[in-house]
């Protein structure tokens, strides 16, 4: 019989392990193969593509019937599509976006979201409404002058001119903050403000420690979002020099006369990469924080 | 308290919040409020910026490839939205029945968010291929059924899309909804053990109407996201919205129009459009803030969505 050992902390500190003896039913025997079929569901083409990244390939096709271990090992398509293809200034091209993204976005959305949780002056219910209103505005419908506006700045085909429209209207972000800082104590803004300290210096070196967990949190939705995104650096990002990953992938695999579908699985392998690390490190948390914000990508 | 507050005094008491607004205030109006406003006055004048009155609508509407688009559009929708939710709960619902490997299950199920959709599209067309040895032929061939031309066929474009789709999405949307579940009270379902409930009456009785807000939100989410469907036909047909505008949706359709190399232009239409999609958008979240209560929490009266 198998048992699931739970490690319980009592009130005077000391911790004992628990151990409860699992009935299994008939009911989870069907439930855990539908689960694995799933989970094989996932799993199957991610796998044939890494397989076939370092497979031996010399035509356009893939081999078939499909092999899920390469016959031949190499890893000339990573080297090929490196040397040929300009994915890896792409790679580097996401990487700035996406570190611009997180920084510019996070920064903003924890001083307005302090700012809407602890600050008590007249007007704040409706600059909130006004700020929230981009939740309600999807980005998409707004795209053309959007464009023409960040041109006029002269900020087109720059990585800040890709990050600015949407993390100056991070509205789901600050939504999330402000509702964490609510269980913020007040007593600590009005003791530091007695003191003499400023506003700005209380959340910085009071305040913003404490938003650790949502901090991450939102970093996790962010980074993923933003390495993901695909419609706006497209416009925004036109010169070659400037495509981010998503972008050079794409047209990739949509030329006619692209490279050897070895070269494409490696290129799609290298775009998932960086994720795939965080992923497999910080796994639980970002199930944790897929649950918590509910943000779709 | 009774005289009026001088102006200094105010901004000595209040400026340093306003201070600290600044940025993302000005953020929404120059990159929200200002062009939600330009798409609106756009669709309203021809591309030499004159007034033309309700021309563009008349355009958009009377263009034959626009009902396709919108068609496509809730098509492919409610296919996504119809699937995904059944097929999400159900792997939600048994993960929290099992007693061990949830959170690798949870973990792999996750996994495909953070593949992009662009590497999906590569690997789909593969499997998917419309050559009769490909991978889901042979498969279909060895139960006995005729092979299919999957994203070459006007036929079957949009369901391999939708296919496509809920393998990257389903895994997020079963998270949500196992995040639901695990705050559910586990009082009632013990009660209704005792009561010798069997476990179809537990799922429809007792845990659906529990999930209500969960099932609302990941419903009204996915919604707007079908409305809003661009990246994965961008993936698979790029702008042409082939075979046969049968993978043409409404934003494909304000792209190409906006911003397109290969076909016309015309800017005011795609306003037009973009404006119609924003209209039926703010409809959707209306009905969500009606049903949900969510408008308390938007306009900040802290209320905590009570699950997802």
């Amino acid at each position: 019989m198998a048992k699931r050992t739970h490690t319980l902390t009592l009130t005077n500190g000391k911790t004992i392990k628990v151990h409860e003896k699992i009935r299994f039913r008939p009911y989870m025997a069907v439930f855990y193969v539908l689960l694995v079929i799933f989970a094989a569901i996932v799993i199957v083409p991610i796998w044939w593509m890494v397989a076939n990244s370092f497979e031996t390939i010399r035509s356009y096709a893939f081999p078939n019937p499909p092999n899920f271990w390469p016959k031949n090992f190499t890893w000339n398509n990573y080297k090929l599509v490196m040397m040929n293809t300009s994915i890896m200034a792409n790679l580097k091209n996401s990487a700035a976006v996406t570190g611009l993204d997180v920084v510019l976005n996070l920064f903003i959305a924890s001083i307005a979201g302090f700012v809407f949780s602890k600050g008590r002056f007249p007007g704040k219910k409706v600059l909130l409404l006004m700020i929230m209103s981009s939740m309600m505005v999807p980005f998409e419908i707004k795209l053309m002058p959007i464009f023409n506006i960040i041109q006029a700045m002269g900020l087109n085909n720059t990585y800040l001119g890709a990050s600015l429209p949407g993390s100056l209207t991070a509205a789901f972000n600050i939504f999330m903050i402000k509702k964490f800082c609510d269980d913020l104590p007040d007593a600590l803004l009005e003791s530091a403000v007695v003191d003499g300290a400023s506003k700005f210096r209380t959340f910085l070196q009071i305040y913003l420690p404490l938003m650790g967990p949502i901090i991450a949190t939102l970093t996790v939705t962010t980074v993923m979002a933003s390495w993901n995104d695909l419609l706006w650096p497209m416009i925004v990002l036109s010169k070659t020099e400037m495509r981010t990953v998503q972008v050079g992938l794409s047209s990739l695999t949509n030329s006619t006369f692209g490279p050897h579908s070895g070269m494409t699985c490696a290129a799609s392998c290298l775009s998932i990469l960086p994720l795939a690390v965080i992923f497999v490190f910080m796994q639980k948390y970002i199930v944790q924080s897929v649950a918590a914000t509910g943000i779709k990508q | 308290m009774h005289k009026t507050v001088k102006p200094q005094k105010f901004f000595q008491k209040y400026g340093e919040w306003y201070v600290m607004l600044a940025i993302p205030v000005l953020g929404t109006i120059i990159f929200n409020i200002w062009p939600l406003i330009l798409t609106m006055i756009g669709s309203f004048q021809n591309t030499a910026g004159s007034f033309i009155g309700l021309v563009n609508y008349q355009i958009l509407f009377s263009d034959p490839l626009w009902p396709k688009a919108v068609g496509n559009t809730l098509y492919m929708g409610v296919l996504g939205v119809g699937f995904s939710i059944p097929i999400a709960f159900l792997m939600a619902y048994m993960l929290n029945r099992v007693p061990l490997l949830k959170n690798v299950f949870k973990t792999i199920y996750l996994f495909p968010m953070i593949v992009s959709i662009v590497a999906v599209a590569m690997v789909f067309k593969f499997i998917f291929n419309a050559d009769a040895n490909s991978p889901m032929n042979l498969l279909l061939q060895k139960i006995g059924l005729a092979p299919l031309g999957w994203f070459s066929s006007t036929s079957t474009s949009r369901e391999t899309v939708i296919i496509m789709t809920l393998w990257k999405n389903v895994g997020h949307s079963a998270i949500l909804f196992f995040a639901g579940l695990q705050t559910m009270p586990t009082e009632l379902l013990e009660a209704a053990d005792i009561d010798g409930a069997n476990e179809w009456h537990k799922l429809w009785n007792i845990t659906v109407p529990n999930m209500k807000n969960t099932l609302i939100f990941v419903f009204i989410t996915n919604t707007i996201g079908a409305l809003k469907r661009f990246s994965d036909v961008y993936a698979i047909a790029s702008e042409y919205g082939e075979p046969g505008d049968s993978l043409m949706t409404i934003m494909v359709y304000i792209y190409r129009k906006s911003f397109s190399t290969l076909f016309y232009k015309d800017l005011g239409v795609a306003s037009a459009a973009s404006f119609v999609l924003f209209l039926v958008i703010i409809v959707i979240t209306m009905v969500e803030m009606k049903v949900t209560g969510e408008t308390e929490a938007l306009i900040g009266v802290s209320r905590k969505r009570r699950d997802a």
